[in-house]
This record gives C-alpha cells, structure tokens and sequence, in this order.
C-alpha cells in the first residue's frame, strides 16, 4: 500500500472535491503514465487541502480556469511517458495470458513427464495470443481518442466535457458487455488453434521484461510512499491496540500468579518476558515452511489413499499447486506475524524509554 | 499583449529564487509568488515549471507525507541552480535596463 491522493479525496469539501474529479478526469485522459499522473494529483490534492483549510476559494487555486488550469498542469507529457502508459495498460491481460501459458508449460512438461512423445516448437498454447494482442491494442486505440476528445470538450466548458466523460462510460459498458457475450458465445465452440507454446513463452517474458524496466520509477515511488493499511483506513493507532491487550495480559499473570500463591511479576519482568516471546516468534519461518509442505503431504496421501492419480503428471501437478497455494497462504501469515511481533518490540521499546525518563525526572 | 508569454521567462527564475531561500513546497512557492504581486499564478503554471527545473538538474526534490496527508514534494536548489539563478539575476538585470531606458524615455539606460 502507498500513499495515493485518492485515499485524501473524502477530506476535500464538495467544491473543491467536484473540482478535483474533473482534474483526475483530464489527467487520466492525458494518457500519461500512473507515477506521472500520481504525483500531479498528489500535488493538487496537497494545494488543495492546504487551501481549504487555509479558507482559500476553488477559483483562487485554478484562476477561474479549469480548462487552462488543466492543459497547464499537464504539459509537456513526454513520449516515453504515454510508451509506459500503453505498458502499463496492458499489464492485466499480460498477467492473465502469462499465467495461462505457465499453465500451459506444466501441462508440457506433465505430458513428457507421461512418456507422451511430443515436441516443444509444435506444442500449442491453449490460448491465441494474437487475439489477446489485437484486442488489447483496440482497446488502447480506443483510450487514446477517448482521452483526445475529452480534451476538446474540456477545452469548450466544463459542462460538456462531464456529458461526452458519461458518454464514453457508458460505450466502455457496452463494448465489455459484447467482449463478454462474444466470449461466452465462441467458448462453447472450442474450435479455435492456440498460439505456439514458446511464442506465447517468449512474447510473456519479453512484455514482463521490458515492464519490469520501464516501470523502475513507479516501484521507486510506491516504496518510498509506504504507508499501513491502518493510516489509510483510518483506523486507531496499532500501538494502542497492542497497549490495551498487552495490560489485560498482565493483569491475567498477575492474577494467576496470586492464585497459585507465586510472586507477583514486576512491568520490567514482564516486558522482558513478552521480548523473549517476541523474538522466539521471530524464528517461526522454519514453522510456516514445514507447515506448507507437512499440508501438502497431507493431501497427498489422502489422495493415494483414497482414489489415486491416474497419471504420474496428476500427482506432480497436484504437487506443485497445492505447494505453491499453500507456500502463498503460510507467507502472508508469516508476513502478519512479523508485523506484529515488530509492533509489540516498538512498544516494548517505548515502555522502557518512558520507564527511564521517569527515572531521570525522579532523580 | 500576452501576460503569460511575457511572465514565461522571468518566472523560472523567480521561482528558482524563492527554492534559493531554503527547502520549500508548491504551495508556499505559490503563495511567496503572491506576497511578491505574481496573482495568477496557480498550481498548474507552476508545476511544469518546477519540473523543467528539475529535468535540467537546477532544482531537486525529496518525497515526503504531508501534515494534511498526500504526498508532498520539497525542492531546494542545487549548485548548478545556485549558479543558474546567479547568471539569469545579471541577464535580467540588463535586460530590464534595456528595456526600461527604451519604454520609459526620461530613465536613461546606465542610470537604472
């Protein structure tokens, strides 16, 4: 998560808000890509609420000139900026058609693995690539004079340019919804030939290539603007929660403590107890390993015990899924663990800070 | 006469000056422009501007969360803006005396 305007757009008052909407609308139909066009809005959102809390009008922000005030802000859009936007755009499709010929590339290798004579150069992919490219490249056609002609209307009045902005909303739904009804239609057919597997293996890795290269300066920005999911909704500071639990665990050993007749635990002793349980938790990625692969061989024997797998392929497929599934799942968990134990060791630390300074003041 | 094209030269440089006072942000640029009597000068004239400066390296900026949220960026000027804004305040200076003797016939031109 990174720190976009749009989690500020609900501070914005109505005026500067119907404002602002119509300035993303622009930028967006800039087609310039999504660093360039974050750190405009990101700008604006900033004047904006410095502004509003500053008293200041919408009219003294834009001068009275949205149009302007837009064609301004945008200018000097570089070529290389609406290459990466074209990049950008075709990231989803990319995603699902790589992962479908990944797909594809196990299901290869499961039918060698079968001693099933085949060969790689005339294996085909279950999909046609180039479907994908000419779909892919109308869609981007379709962007760029969609954000041409919104240009020209915003260029005329506000007014219109919110009409044609509908307008075009409404052709998008439309065009989705015959895409969508094609498909289901053509897919009962099956009579099309997928692409050459190691076409659609090469186009994939040369797309994420040049991707992964063009899109240095998005990373750069999204890791540097890091931000908790916590701040973004809102939502009570992590350190109080960890303090509240934290006391009631406490007070429970202590109580404990009374009851079995032993000494009571001091704050020091205790946070020196909660640190020691912190860091033993910190050595648990062996665990979440050993947890994946222990579910895995679960499955798998409860597989060979049950019905079997027909082909050797089966058993190496249901391997690898359920490992990769499941590798996922215990990573995330580990990730949250960790971001827990990190909170707690914060708290610890500052427990202990307030602990000395009321130590010092004492003296 | 267009007040824009007139305003495009000086203001890179007005505005190289303002990041020459100390570490700032569009915002208080815009309103240092405004104490100074540049009134129509927004966000959207200013931000192509502060990015000019920074693709020829006069300016450089740091990312950092504002007080009310978003993303901000702080520029402050860098030695080859140092030098720049040096060169543009002895340029302008001639110029304005050029001009100023030739607009304004009872000033003459070494006595500006």
């Amino acid at each position: 998560m990174y720190n976009s305007y749009a989690y500020h757009i609900k501070n914005l008052r109505p005026e500067y808000k119907n404002v602002f909407d119509q300035i993303c609308e622009y930028v967006r139909a800039e087609n310039m890509d999504e660093t360039r066009s974050e750190e405009i809005l990101s700008e604006v959102m900033d004047s904006f609420l410095t502004a509003q809390e500053d008293g200041k009008s919408t009219d003294q922000m834009i001068g009275g000139d949205l149009s302007l005030f837009c064609r301004e802000l945008c200018s000097g859009v570089s070529l290389r900026s609406r290459v990466v936007k074209i990049i950008e755009m075709m990231f989803p499709v990319f995603v699902l058609t790589g992962f479908s010929t990944l797909l594809n590339f196990m299901y290869f290798l499961a039918t060698l693995a079968d001693g099933e004579k085949t060969d790689f150069w005339h294996f085909r992919d279950s999909i046609n690539l180039w479907g994908y490219l000419i779909g892919i490249a109308t869609v981007i056609v379709f962007e760029f004079i969609t954000g041409a002609v919104l240009k020209k209307a915003m260029a005329s009045s506000s007014e219109k340019f919110r009409k044609v902005s509908s307008a075009f909303k409404l052709i998008y739904a439309v065009l989705i919804m015959i895409c969508a009804a094609y498909l289901v239609v053509n897919a009962k057919k099956n009579n099309f030939e997928g692409t050459y597997l190691w076409i659609s293996l090469l186009v994939c890795t040369v797309y994420f290539v040049l991707y992964r290269s063009l899109t240095a300066d998005k990373r750069k920005y999204k890791k540097e603007n890091k931000i908790s999911f916590d701040e973004i909704s809102g939502a009570p500071d992590k350190s109080l929660n960890i303090e509240k639990i934290e006391m009631k665990l406490f007070e429970k050993l202590n109580k404990r403590n009374i009851r079995k007749g032993l000494p009571e635990l001091t704050f020091s002793e205790f946070l020196e107890r909660e640190e020691k349980a912190c860091h033993s938790n910190t050595n648990g990625s062996a665990f979440h390993v050993l947890l994946a692969v222990f579910c895995t061989f679960l499955g798998f024997a409860a597989v060979i015990l049950t019905s079997g797998f027909p082909h050797l392929s089966d058993g190496i497929f249901f391997v690898i899924i359920t490992l990769t599934i499941e590798g996922l799942l215990m990573y995330a968990l580990y990730k949250a663990s960790c971001y827990n134990v990190s909170c707690k060791l914060k708290w610890i630390e500052s427990k202990r800070n307030e602990a000395e300074c009321e130590i010092q003041t004492e003296k | 006469m267009d007040n824009a094209q007139l305003l495009k030269g000086v203001l890179e440089g007005c505005v190289l000056a303002v990041i020459a006072k100390g570490e700032t942000y569009g915002y208080e640029i815009i309103g240092e422009l405004e104490k100074a009597g540049f009134e129509d000068i927004g966000e959207g004239t200013l931000y192509p501007v502060l990015t000019r400066l920074d693709k020829n390296k006069l300016i450089m900026c740091r990312r950092a969360k504002s007080p009310l949220g978003p993303v901000r960026k702080y520029y402050s000027i860098t030695d080859e803006g140092s030098d720049a804004l040096s060169d543009f305040k002895e340029r302008y200076r001639k110029i304005s005396r050029s001009a100023e003797s030739l607009l304004y016939d009872d000033v003459p031109a070494d006595n500006v």
